[in-house]
């Protein structure tokens, strides 16, 4: 059987189809909740899903396919909501939150993916979350401070008390270790790409 | 800039963590250079998938009855201080009516004697059973009677598109206080699963302030409590199934 497209749901969802929206539910949920609970702590996390997955509901019809995928769309819904919530939070609560996750990330050693994933996302996962345990701790410290608590490079360098350089440098030392290992075969500088995005390289 | 050192900084830009200067440089290479194009398109996997690692490597797991909660909120949407005039008590309209005549017009209130005969009629003809609590009935006329409250009109974003040729809202805030009364009419309904919804744009900031449900005439009220004391917004805009069909820019 092959699954139907996050992309074809979302479509349903725009139209009010409720059994489109439980089917991403199933799908996006637990990742959801585990981004939610690790950074505005377990009381927070249902209250933020529901929010998190009431825009989705309300603005599917935003949607643009032609402007990227499903799961980068609804991950930057969740992520604007969450860091908005945080930012009221207080810097404090960003630094202990994102300390936590990178504790997680460290110590991370096996998958355990949902029923709804496909074996891409899953091979997907499993290499990052190895690829992120792998990294030093000052560039995973770097990279979770930047996404999970919003912070700018130049505001990780003054709560490290660190030069703004060494900052940009884990950053991007960490995030070609990640893409590495996401994206091994990557093509060099200069090669002919077939599309936008990366999906249809490793799809083979 | 040049092509090596923004090319350094894409890891950053597809975490988000560049400063804004920074952030539209490297967008505006990249919509010139192929070769970064590629590279962003492998770092924005990444990005996007850090949550993913997240929930693989957590210990936490989700209970099965938050799907419930989930799915039942979706289809009754918290109804956060919003309210039709259909459902103002007979009083809170002859309050205002007398309102029309004398302050609010003072206060530039404008609205247009067809918008009261609108609330006037949907109040006879409806009772719901669901009214407006006294106290925000209070709230709406200290606002539209207020000596410091300024009045923004909401405009259609198409005036071409018929349905929305005759739509119109008004937005109001105080200087005192942080309530806003924000009123739309003339809109047509909206189709199934789309709602109207509310945004406020403030220093940069886009804000959600719920949505807006129509009376059977077009016309929708709502109270809505900024997080300061006389809110300064750059812009609001009222849209249908997330795009915009009403706005005022300052």
């Amino acid at each position: 059987m092959i699954a139907v497209q996050d992309e074809e749901l979302v479509a349903r969802i725009a139209g009010g189809d409720l059994a489109a929206f439980a089917a991403i539910y199933d799908r996006y949920a637990r990742r959801i909740h585990a981004w939610s609970a690790h950074v505005l702590g377990a009381h927070d996390a249902e209250d933020a899903m529901q929010e998190i997955f009431l825009r989705l509901w309300q603005h599917a019809g935003q949607f643009d396919g032609d402007r990227g995928s499903f799961t980068s769309w609804f991950t930057a819904v969740a992520r604007y909501h969450l860091l908005h919530v945080l930012r009221q939070e207080g810097t404090r609560r960003r630094l202990t939150a994102a300390a936590d996750i990178a504790d997680v990330l460290a110590g991370a050693t096996s998958t355990a993916p949902g029923p709804e994933e496909t074996v891409s996302r899953r091979e997907d996962s499993a290499a990052l979350v190895r690829a992120l345990a792998l990294l030093p701790d000052e560039q995973r410290q770097a990279v979770v401070l930047a996404y999970f608590a919003g912070l700018s490079q130049s505001q990780i360098a003054e709560h490290l008390a660190l030069p703004l350089g060494t900052v940009k440098k884990r950053i991007r030392l960490a995030m070609g270790k990640l893409r590495d290992a996401l994206v091994p075969s990557r093509p060099e500088a200069g090669a002919p790409l077939e599309g936008p995005r990366g999906a249809a390289r490793t799809a083979t | 800039m040049d092509h090596a050192e923004l090319r350094e900084q894409l890891g950053a830009y597809a975490l988000g963590a560049l400063d804004p200067e920074d952030a539209e440089a490297v967008a505006a290479h990249v919509a010139t250079c192929q070769e970064c194009r590629a590279e962003l398109a492998d770092l924005r996997r990444v990005a996007d998938g850090l949550p993913t690692a997240l929930e693989a490597a957590s210990p936490l797991r989700l209970h099965p009855s938050v799907k419930r909660r989930v799915v039942t909120a979706v289809q009754t949407p918290p109804r956060r201080r919003h309210f039709r005039p259909a459902l103002w008590p007979a009083a809170a309209v002859a309050a205002l009516l007398m309102f029309i005549g004398s302050t609010v017009y003072a206060v530039r209130l404008q609205l247009e004697e067809q918008d009261l005969a609108v609330a006037v009629r949907a109040e006879t003809l409806h009772k719901l059973g669901e009214t407006l609590s006294q106290r925000d009935q209070l709230r709406v006329l200290e606002v539209l009677s207020s000596n410091t409250t300024t009045q923004r009109s909401l405009r259609p974003v198409d005036p071409g598109q018929p349905a929305f040729h005759a739509a119109y809202g008004k937005l109001w805030t105080r200087g005192d206080d942080a309530d806003v009364v924000v009123m739309v009419n003339r809109l047509p309904q909206p189709g199934p699963g789309q709602h109207y919804e509310l945004w406020v744009t403030s220093n940069g900031r886009t804000v959600d302030c719920g949505p807006m449900h129509l009376d059977s005439e077009g016309f929708a009220m709502m109270l809505y409590r900024a997080d300061r004391n006389g809110p300064s917004y750059q812009r609001a805009v009222v849209t249908l199934g997330g795009t915009p069909v009403l706005q005022w820019t300052g």
